[in-house]
């Protein structure tokens, strides 16, 4: 089971509308990276990418004319292709939601959707995006569409002009949802980059949150940046948990920080913190405002709190084999999962989609949470990403992802990663268990 | 130099050393404050989407007022005599209308700028593009940020329905009868429709933040949300509805812990509570409610007592009871006697006071809110909680403040349904007439109030949602005779001053209570 009840019931297919460059691909990768990442099993199929199977080279925008019909069969053999994989993803891999990527413009498009989706029991949800900004429409395009592989032999301005005719090729078509024929139907209208929103008909749960999300989200460049707080006085000791005050590096590290974010020249930066000592003094320094949240505290490690790994080995064997076995879902006694803390952090991810730049202070695990929501890391992966003491990650927006800086501000520290030992069997012996302890005094 | 930290006494919270204030707890996202104005003809659902939406912003702790015109009007001018009143060449009528509205604005103004308010609702029809011109000048002028909330609907079952529900009791037709009333609230409402101009996203109000709700929910238009708490309102206005349901709050049956008066923990139910259970089973299906979702925490106790009801369950993790942290599993003569400067805190400001190393029920708010939203969107649903958890759930639904939460009564082995009325919540508490011990710590008599009580701007505290401005009839008992302005039925609808709702909801003798007590209370 899992710390929140599963809300979803039938699957659910979301359905991508909107003609080319409107941000539908960077639009379904977000929403699926965000639906995983809250626990709900997601796919994106990009129709695409099925086309670039069928027809390995991409000539020119004339693959595209409607009057095409030799590529007409093609393309609808690939979007046939497609619905197929979403059945299978739903009954033979447990998907959830299928986040089908691809223009259907054409209500007959969407018809054949529908039709699929009633005989199979899948529920729809069409995610319509609608822009006419004609700078916006030229940035998309720069930004992914020159590096796609069906560009990958073209220069930029031969690029430009074969996609500008390429879009022409769909207007004709389209036919955007409408209010009063799709009345019946569920979906969102998103205007001009998330400057309007049309919403009919929400069904439930998921389909509620995914609207609310995508209010949310927003295009403006911007940084994050992630730091853990200072080397902690636990922390040289390497005990987990508690709420102690910086080391005399860790009051370094600090001002170090504090230097290089004045380094960075941010506009309008916020500074957020755990309610932690740690991370509190670790902003303190930086001579500025700065919001706390309990959200952001560090995984409470139940009776574990304040331990050594050597004692929570001589205390707690099997526990500490079992945490080992499933670091994601084994929940400290009395205390809480990787999984839990994933719930508990939702609202701040939630609140760093809608603001601009910030400067997260946090912990070990909450960090590794944070980034794996930004860098798309599945559950197994998460509680071993590794986010060092003294280290700011500077993510930033770029295409459909995240590009990540790592600056250690040479400041030594401890280390506090530990790997997944070799033999994670609750029948070990101490010293395997102990393996990947890091050094401690 | 970095300053200097320490954890303040109640809420556990680093602070630099000069600086004791209560601290928000939460950050602080509303900086400008913000006025929702409604917009729409009447009986669409303006003062119901008003106070609902203004209980939920008081209870995340967003200090929020609604200032309905209407009332103003009511105390302008003392008899409504027929729809004549609202015509638009009636101008006398219009003159004192447009004084109301500016009296209603001069009261926003001063609750946001000087009485610490942080969102101000606007509920009037504000039909035209004038009056909206007017108040958008208004919050220019005071740097206040505006967002308007339309509602939309030409359903006349709906409309009909809205009217009984609300109007015909309302004062303005106290001597009237039902038909009456309705006849002449139809022509009032025909009255407004000439002039009113809808929000017009499209050229004439697309550079204004708004939420256009339409057909009850069935479809939004949202413009331009500006920021967090836009974003919220639009979030909730979306997941709530308006179709007759039921919530049931219950703890879990009595466990072995609470037979020994442990807080927290994790036990087992003892043989009463097992004996609840059986009897909360045999509750549910007299009930016979189709579809109803039963929702438990991931604790024993909890789930023991939903599996005794052979119905599919949901463990929610944000359900579980406040973490005593140091405090777990003692009893409170032992917290007394180990740790009595945090014994003596926690009854001093038991809302913001956190436990060490465990919550607050400022704490439990944060928590919880996720559920309170998904109960919103639900229909039937039986939550098995906690005793701390069932408070703030409690206060959401009746609107009490934070001072008042950590207080209410929420027995054992009593069920509280609770069903949406007009634009509040009746609630009935039903013993299951199972043994329980009492878990329930009155407020000490003398509690020494510490520095750092008073409620400051900005403060992150669940407030009841005030009362307007305009003298109301005060019904300080609920079972004296109502005042003479006021019919009966609309003395039982939650008009009075929700701080004069007894906090004990009657019939709650654990001991000695004969059978179920059907206490109907209405509150706001």
């Amino acid at each position: 089971g899992s710390s929140v009840p599963q809300f979803c019931n039938s699957p659910t297919m979301i359905v991508m509308v909107g003609l080319p460059a409107r941000g539908k691909t960077y639009i379904s990768k977000k929403l699926t990276r965000y639906l995983n990442w809250i626990g709900v099993p997601t796919k994106m199929f990009n129709v695409g990418q099925y086309r670039r199977e069928a027809v390995k080279i991409y000539k020119n925008f004339e693959f595209f004319k409607p009057d095409n019909e030799e590529a007409m069969k093609i393309r609808k053999a690939c979007a046939a292709a497609a619905l197929k994989d979403v059945a299978l993803y739903f009954t033979k891999e447990q998907g959830q939601v299928a986040v089908f990527d691809a223009t259907n413009t054409t209500r007959e498009r969407r018809a054949i959707i529908l039709s699929f989706a009633m005989e199979m029991g899948y529920k729809v949800f069409f995610v319509e995006s609608i822009c006419d900004d004609p700078e916006i429409i030229a940035e998309n395009i720069k930004q992914v569409k020159f590096g796609s592989p069906d560009y990958a032999d073209r220069d930029i301005d031969e690029a430009m002009e074969d996609f500008i005719q390429r879009i022409d090729c769909y207007r004709a078509s389209y036919m955007p949802i409408d209010d009063e024929k799709d009345r019946k139907l569920s979906y969102i209208k998103i205007f001009d980059v998330g400057s309007r929103y049309l919403v009919n008909r929400v069904q439930d749960h998921i389909q509620s949150r995914i609207v609310y999300y995508l209010m949310n989200i927003h295009v403006t460049p911007r940084s994050i940046y992630l730091s853990r707080h200072g080397e902690s006085e636990l922390n040289l000791l390497g005990r987990i948990g508690g709420d102690t005050g910086l080391s005399p590096r860790g009051q370094k590290y600090a001002s170090a920080l504090a230097t290089f974010i004045k380094g960075q020249k941010i506009s309008d930066l916020k500074v957020w913190t755990s309610h932690m000592k740690r991370t509190v003094q670790t902003a303190e320094a930086l001579g500025v405002q700065y919001e706390q949240w309990k959200a952001l505290n560090e995984i409470d490690a139940g009776v574990c709190e304040e331990l050594t790994y050597e004692e929570i080995q001589e205390n707690f064997p099997e526990e500490f084999a079992l945490r080992d076995q499933d670091k994601y879902r084994y929940r400290y006694p009395k205390g809480e999962s990787y999984e839990d803390l994933v719930h508990r952090l939702e609202p701040v991810i939630m609140e760093l989609e809608r603001q601009e730049n910030v400067l997260v202070i946090c912990h070990q695990a909450v960090m590794r949470c944070l980034l794996a929501y930004f860098l798309d890391k599945p559950a197994d992966e998460l509680p071993y990403l590794r986010c060092p003491l003294h280290t700011v990650l500077k993510l930033t927006p770029i295409a459909y992802g995240c590009k990540v800086e790592s600056f250690f501000l040479n400041i030594e520290a401890v280390n506090t990663h530990r790997e997944r030992p070799m033999n994670v069997n609750v029948s070990r012996k101490t010293e395997e268990a102990l393996q990947t302890v890091p050094d401690h005094i | 130099m970095p300053r200097e930290l320490t954890q303040n006494r109640i809420q556990k919270i680093w602070v630099p050393t000069k600086d004791d204030r209560r601290r928000g707890g939460a950050p602080h996202f509303a900086n400008p404050p913000t006025v929702i104005v409604m917009v729409g003809l009447p009986a669409r659902g303006k003062t119901y989407m008003s106070r609902k939406l203004t209980r939920y912003l008081n209870w995340i702790g967003m200090p929020t007022k609604v200032f309905n015109v209407g009332e103003y009007r009511r105390e302008a001018v003392k008899n409504y005599s027929s729809y004549d009143f609202f015509k638009p060449d009636n101008e006398c009528a219009v003159k004192i209308r447009q004084q109301c509205a500016l009296a209603a604005l001069r009261d926003v103004r001063s609750y946001l700028k000087d009485e610490g308010g942080q969102v101000a609702v606007f509920d009037a029809t504000n039909t035209t593009r004038e009056r909206r011109d007017m108040i958008l000048k208004f919050g220019e002028e005071n740097d206040f940020k505006i967002f308007f909330i339309e509602s939309v609907c030409d359903d006349p079952s709906v409309i009909a329905s809205n009217i009984m529900e609300v109007k015909v009791s309302c004062p303005d037709y106290r001597d009237c009868n039902k038909t009456e009333a309705m006849l002449d609230f139809q022509k009032r409402i025909e009255c407004y429709k000439k002039s009113y101009q809808p929000l017009d996203p499209d050229r004439y109000d697309r550079d204004l933040s708004f939420i256009k709700v339409i057909d009850v929910g069935r479809r939004f238009l949202v413009n331009r949300i500006q920021d967090h708490i836009q974003s919220k309102i639009v979030y909730y206005l979306m997941n709530i509805h308006v179709q007759p349901r039921t919530i049931y709050l219950c703890r879990h049956g009595e466990s072995t812990d609470n037979l020994k008066g442990r807080l927290g923990g994790d036990a087992g139910l003892s043989p009463h509570g097992k004996q609840f259970s059986s009897a909360l089973a045999r509750f549910v299906e007299e009930q016979q409610l189709k579809d109803l979702k039963v929702w438990t925490s991931q604790l024993c106790r909890s789930i023991q007592t939903a599996e005794h009801l052979g119905v599919p369950y949901e463990q929610w993790k944000a359900l579980n009871e406040i973490d005593a942290g140091v405090c777990e599993e003692m009893t409170y003569d032992e917290v007394k006697e180990k740790l009595p400067e945090e014994f003596a805190l926690r009854d001093e400001d038991k809302y913001y006071y956190r436990y060490p190393a465990g919550e607050s029920y400022q704490d439990l708010v944060q928590r919880v809110e996720p559920v309170i939203m998904e109960l919103e969107r639900q229909e039937n649903v039986l939550v098995i909680c906690h005793q701390a958890v069932m408070r703030c759930l409690l206060a959401y639904f009746l609107d009490k403040s934070a001072d008042e939460m950590p207080y209410l009564k929420c027995p054992l082995h009593t069920v509280l349904k609770l069903t949406p009325v007009a634009y509040g919540c009746k609630v009935e508490s039903i013993s299951l007439n199972v043994e329980a011990v009492n878990t329930h710590r009155e407020r000490p008599e003398e509690v020494k109030r510490g520095p750092g009580t008073l409620i400051r701007r900005n403060s992150v505290t669940p407030l009841t949602s005030p009362e307007s401005n305009i003298k109301k009839p005060r019904i300080d008992d609920l079972d004296e005779a109502p005042i003479q302005e006021l019919p009966p039925s609309v003395s039982a609808l939650a008009l009075c001053s929700p701080s004069h709702i007894p906090l004990t909801l009657p019939g709650q003798n654990l001991m000695s209570s004969p059978g179920r007590h059907d206490i109907l209370q209405p509150c706001q």
